[in-house]
């Protein structure tokens, strides 16, 4: 009962944790770090074949630990 | 919009049901799991979440789950590199197609002589007849005329051999030939002897080469004069009484076959060559002007209004799990402020339509025509949707209305705007509104220069398709 009690509240951690990450929101959690959303811009890059492709950007999650 | 830590602690009691106190020390048990257990194996999973690791330098990373990635990527998702400029050794080169589109009658000592051509139709109208009209064409044995067409070669064969006689129905036709034999000049070149004339009839089929061989028997006659053979043939044949040539029509070139009266008059059979010589490029640019038409034509789309679709080229399907599919997901990242906007707005007098054009001396006449007419730019109405055009996309919402409601408040502030929807593998609708529409990725690039806050910095260009 209790290992399930555990497991409901880490889902409904995640759960949160996950929705506001969603919306692209900064979530600070005490004792474990920061995560936020880290924007990565489009850019030019040139290929071995001389070829230039303009990489699509990105939102990729960090997480910047607490120290 | 930033959680701290009490505010997340808030969200999780009313989730779980319980106060604030209960839901801290929960919180704070599950946080001394994750670190206890990633200092302890390396690594701890946490479900909808991520796993955690113990970095090099002893600090913590996460890596997300790919689910969640997706999630938080969503506005670009499916998307792949664009490609600005071609591999090098992809584009095209001139002396290549026209080496690879070289038909195989013509021998490598004659691709020097093509070579040399400088008219790019002479590299082209050669080809299609050379089938037909398989002559030696350097330029030793064309002589110093330049004759591209290789007409006059073939118009020398030909005389050479002689019109056959129902071809011959000029008025010099029934006219005996009796070259004065005081004439040195008549004898001085020997078509025979000379090389070139002999190569001219490489190509021919076996038939017209077996007669070629009767010619050459009929020359080895030294009473006879090569010159008059070539020029006064059909008088003498009548003269003589002997039967004419068994030439045939279809190994006659077009040329020939439309020589005018049959005269057996050197002046009328040059003049029809000249006359083909003439049409031949016209004919040429006609099919050019018509082509370029056509492309042009094709570039335009008529306008797209509300629900028409774009498909955007870099769209490629990529599964994205979706759990939770309800508009109240719909992120509606950039709500642009009208006052920067407002600072930023070109002068109403501004020509938009010229604006991408910069380096209009460098580029061909046909494309700075084509870009003065197609609207190109950042700024003015949206006409018509380019296809192959470059937008740049400041929303990308699941929510139709409100990307209707941000296309037209674009409008309302001057862009070109515009609006489509993207159907994502898993089936959700993605709505994009972009603005501008450029000839290039570096155009799209200077106008994002332009661009207030939030645009500047939270863009994509992308490219309609």
């Amino acid at each position: 009962m209790i290992y399930m009690t555990e497991k409901k509240i880490e889902k409904e951690i995640a759960t949160i944790l996950a929705a506001h990450l969603k919306k692209h929101d900064q979530v600070q959690i005490n004792g474990l770090g920061t995560f936020s959303i880290s924007h990565q811009k489009q850019e030019q890059q040139q290929e071995k074949d001389g070829r230039i492709v303009m990489n699509p950007p990105a939102d990729t999650i960090a997480f910047t630990p607490e120290k | 919009m930033r959680l701290n830590h009490d505010e997340f602690t808030a969200l999780l009691a009313r989730a779980l049901g319980s106060d604030e106190k209960e839901a801290s020390r929960a919180l704070e048990a599950w946080v001394d799991a994750i670190v206890r257990e990633t200092e302890e194996k390396g690594s701890c999973d946490v479900s909808g979440l991520g796993t955690f690791r113990k970095g090099e330098d002893g600090a913590m990373t996460l890596d997300p789950e790919k689910s969640l990635s997706m999630e938080v990527n969503h506005k670009y998702a499916g998307m792949s590199p664009i490609e600005v400029s071609p591999p090098k050794s992809v584009q095209p080169e001139a002396g290549e197609d026209a080496a690879a589109d070289a038909g195989p009658d013509i021998s490598d000592e004659q691709k020097p002589g093509r070579e040399d051509d400088a008219a790019p139709e002479s590299d082209e109208i050669p080809e299609e007849t050379g089938q037909d009209i398989p002559v030696s064409d350097t330029p030793e044995e064309r002589g110093d005329e330049h004759d591209p067409f290789g007409i006059k070669e073939y118009e020398k064969e030909y005389e050479e051999e002689g019109f056959p006689d129902e071809l011959e129905e000029g008025p010099e036709a029934g006219t005996p030939f009796e070259p004065d034999p005081d004439d040195e000049s008549l004898f001085q070149d020997d078509p025979g002897g000379t090389p070139g004339a002999a190569e001219e009839k490489i190509g021919f089929d076996s038939e017209f080469d077996d007669e070629s061989d009767d010619e050459k028997g009929d020359r080895g006659d030294p009473d006879r004069d090569p010159d008059a053979e070539r020029e006064f043939e059909p008088a003498e044949s009548d003269d003589t009484g002997s039967s004419p040539r068994p030439f045939t029509l279809p190994k006659l070139s077009l040329s020939q076959r439309l020589k005018p009266s049959r005269g057996a008059s050197k002046n009328k059979s040059r003049y029809a060559s000249e006359k083909i010589m003439w049409l031949i490029p016209i004919a040429a640019l006609l099919i050019v002007a018509l082509l370029l038409f056509f492309h042009f034509d094709g570039q335009r789309l008529s306008r797209t209004h509300l629900g028409d679709q774009a498909v955007v080229q870099d769209e490629i399907p990529v599964p994205i799990p979706e759990e939770e599919n309800n508009e109240e997901q719909v992120i509606q990242e950039y709500v642009p402020s009208p006052d920067p906007v407002e600072e930023v707005a070109p002068p109403p007098d501004r020509d938009v339509r010229s604006e991408p054009v910069e380096d209009i001396a460098a580029e061909p006449a046909d494309e700075v025509i084509r870009d003065l007419v197609l609207p190109y730019g950042l700024m003015g109405p949206e006409d018509e949707v380019l296809i192959g055009a470059y937008s740049i996309v400041v929303h990308s919402l699941r929510n139709e209305r409100k990307s209707e409601i941000e296309k037209q408040r674009l409008e309302n502030q001057g862009y070109k705007a515009t609006r489509w929807s993207t159907v994502l593998p898993s089936g959700i609708t993605t709505y994009r509104v972009g603005i501008g529409q450029f000839k290039s990725v570096s155009d799209a690039e200077r106008a994002v220069e332009e661009l207030p806050e939030p645009f500047r910095s939270n863009n994509f260009i992308i490219r309609i398709r």
